[in-house]
């Protein structure tokens, strides 16, 4: 075959590849616009109540209106300030714990019961004591995002390191490396992948803790205008604040995605 | 006194329920420059062997003198080779070769200059910048040699390092392996279940019997055999001879 041909089919494999993306696309599009633009009618035509279900474009006028007040910014900052302290504070705890866990394989066999049973409790209820204990502000906020994304984080990565290949290990201790020259070659690395799809998770788990967390202290926060919304019964704020909620934890998946591509390179 | 003196060796494994003997006064001594295969049946504790000899596992009982010190005494590393290459998919080609000297904080220019010349020679030369997973399985399985020489050990220890490859790449390889022993003058100790390679490659090969593992039977490989590579060893005509007098001593163990 000639040299022409062979580009010629890989033009079409291009355009074929191209076709598939852009119908991907269009019907995610589409849903979006299905979406919104039945919940209008639907809404208009009363066959679902507006002042439980709102509108898209009351929820709209409602957006302006809090953008040009700049409570809503003012609000979102306080929330993704304590969603991303959170986020990052639990992953970073849940690390360490796992490798001390890994560093000590008897502190682990002692600790394996209490991790499971804190694991299984609803870490939220904790969420009066905190308040109680660290006072209504920031701080117990921040706090209640860290205990919901701990726990889950250190049984992730510990097991993740587990499971690193013992023949990695091997090779290293040929050359008589040390425990800690062990982790930071072979199971730190090996675990990069895990550790990138527990903090895809905890993105989800920081944003429920933090949003509890201001329904509890309920002074500022889109978690403390939900709250507000429904005592008020306005529920074009509690949608409102769904919204936007929805829209940053898009984008802080979307920043963990991008930092995933920038450390596994090597995954080509 | 011997290069090597594997003294004794007895070992268990143990469980929650059961024990079992892995391996019992084992004997051996490994002249410097020497090349030995442990060949047996499978769960004759072969590997186990290796790896005590590696100082990876301390035996239950006896020791191993490696110029006449303890083995867990050494400074130097001992190169270890796997059946898979184990190169780290993170580290290129090059970073994967100087891991030993990363790890033993002995990474200058001159070790670097020394591996790009080890990659040179061992013919993979223009793979160093890449990745692990762009290489083939010979050239990967090259690439852990050169991991495991840059360190200069004493002593080579090879757990079926070839056994994983196409029987082409195998051959090719066995050949590149000896190669650089005898030009390095190295000491090296083969675990294989593959009789030909063990023929091909060793001066002794000591065959081992299981449960628990004991030595059945030390060969001494003909002199005709031994001054020939690898491929051209397989070609020689007491090759088969000799190949049917050690397969019947491990067919009778089984």
């Amino acid at each position: 075959m000639s040299n022409h041909e062979d580009q010629l089919l890989f033009t079409k494999f291009k355009r074929k590849k191209k076709k598939e993306k852009r119908l991907v696309l269009s019907w995610q599009v589409a849903i979006f616009v299905v979406f919104f633009v039945l919940w209008e009618t639907l809404s208009r035509l009363h066959w679902i109540d507006p002042l439980i279900f709102s509108s898209p474009s009351r929820v709209w006028s409602l957006f302006q209106e809090k953008i040009a007040d700049g409570s809503l910014l003012m609000h979102l900052q306080v929330t993704g300030f304590e969603t991303i302290a959170g986020f990052i504070l639990g992953t970073l705890l849940g690390i360490l714990i796992a490798t001390l866990l890994w560093w000590s394989p008897r502190l682990s066999k002692i600790l394996d019961p209490y991790l499971v049973v804190l694991n299984a409790m609803p870490k939220v209820a904790l969420g009066p004591i905190l308040i109680v204990a660290l006072g209504p502000g920031y701080v117990s906020i921040i706090s209640m995002g860290i205990i919901i994304a701990v726990v889950i984080t250190t049984i992730h990565i510990y097991s993740a390191f587990r499971e690193v290949d013992e023949n990695y290990i091997k090779v290293l201790r040929s050359f008589n490396a040390s425990r800690k020259q062990i982790f930071i070659e072979a199971i730190l690395p090996a675990s990069f992948p895990t550790m990138i799809s527990t903090l895809k998770v905890n993105v989800g788990l920081a944003w429920v803790g933090v949003i509890v967390g201001e329904f509890l202290v309920s002074e500022r926060g889109l978690g403390y205008m939900i709250v507000y919304g429904f005592q008020v019964f306005d529920f074009n704020l509690v949608l409102l604040s769904l919204l936007v909620i929805a829209v940053f934890a898009g984008v802080m998946y979307k920043v963990v995605e991008a930092i995933e591509n920038k450390l596994i390179h090597h995954k080509s | 006194m011997a290069f090597l003196t594997v003294k004794d060796i007895s070992h268990l494994y143990f469980t929650e329920k059961n024990y079992t003997k892995a391996l019992e006064e084992i004997s051996l001594d490994v002249e410097k420059g020497s090349f030995v295969s442990l060949i047996g049946p499978s769960g004759c504790g072969k590997t186990t062997l290796l790896s005590i000899i590696a100082g990876l596992i301390q035996p239950t009982q006896g020791e191993v003198l490696l110029e006449e010190e303890a083995i867990s005494k050494q400074n130097s590393s001992i190169g270890y080779m796997l059946q898979q290459d184990y190169l780290f998919p993170w580290k290129n080609i090059i970073e994967n070769v100087l891991i030993g000297p990363h790890i033993q904080k002995n990474l200058t220019k001159e070790i670097t200059e020394q591996a790009e010349r080890l990659l040179e020679e061992i013919g993979i030369g223009n793979t160093k910048e890449s990745y692990p997973n762009q290489l083939s399985g010979g050239m990967r399985q090259r690439v852990a040699l050169a991991r495991t020489l840059i360190t200069d050990p004493k002593l080579l220890l090879l757990d079926e390092p070839f056994s994983a490859l196409d029987y082409q790449t195998k051959l090719k390889l066995e050949n590149l392996v000896m190669e650089i022993l005898k030009k390095y003058d190295m000491t090296s100790v083969l675990v294989t279940h593959d009789i030909g390679e063990a023929i091909a490659m060793s001066e002794r090969i000591v065959l081992l019997q299981s449960n628990p593992g004991r030595i059945a039977k030390i060969f001494n490989v003909p002199k005709e055999i031994i001054k020939l590579s690898p491929f051209d060893a397989r070609q020689e005509p007491s090759y088969s001879e000799f190949f049917q007098t050690v397969w019947k001593e491990l067919e009778s163990l089984e």
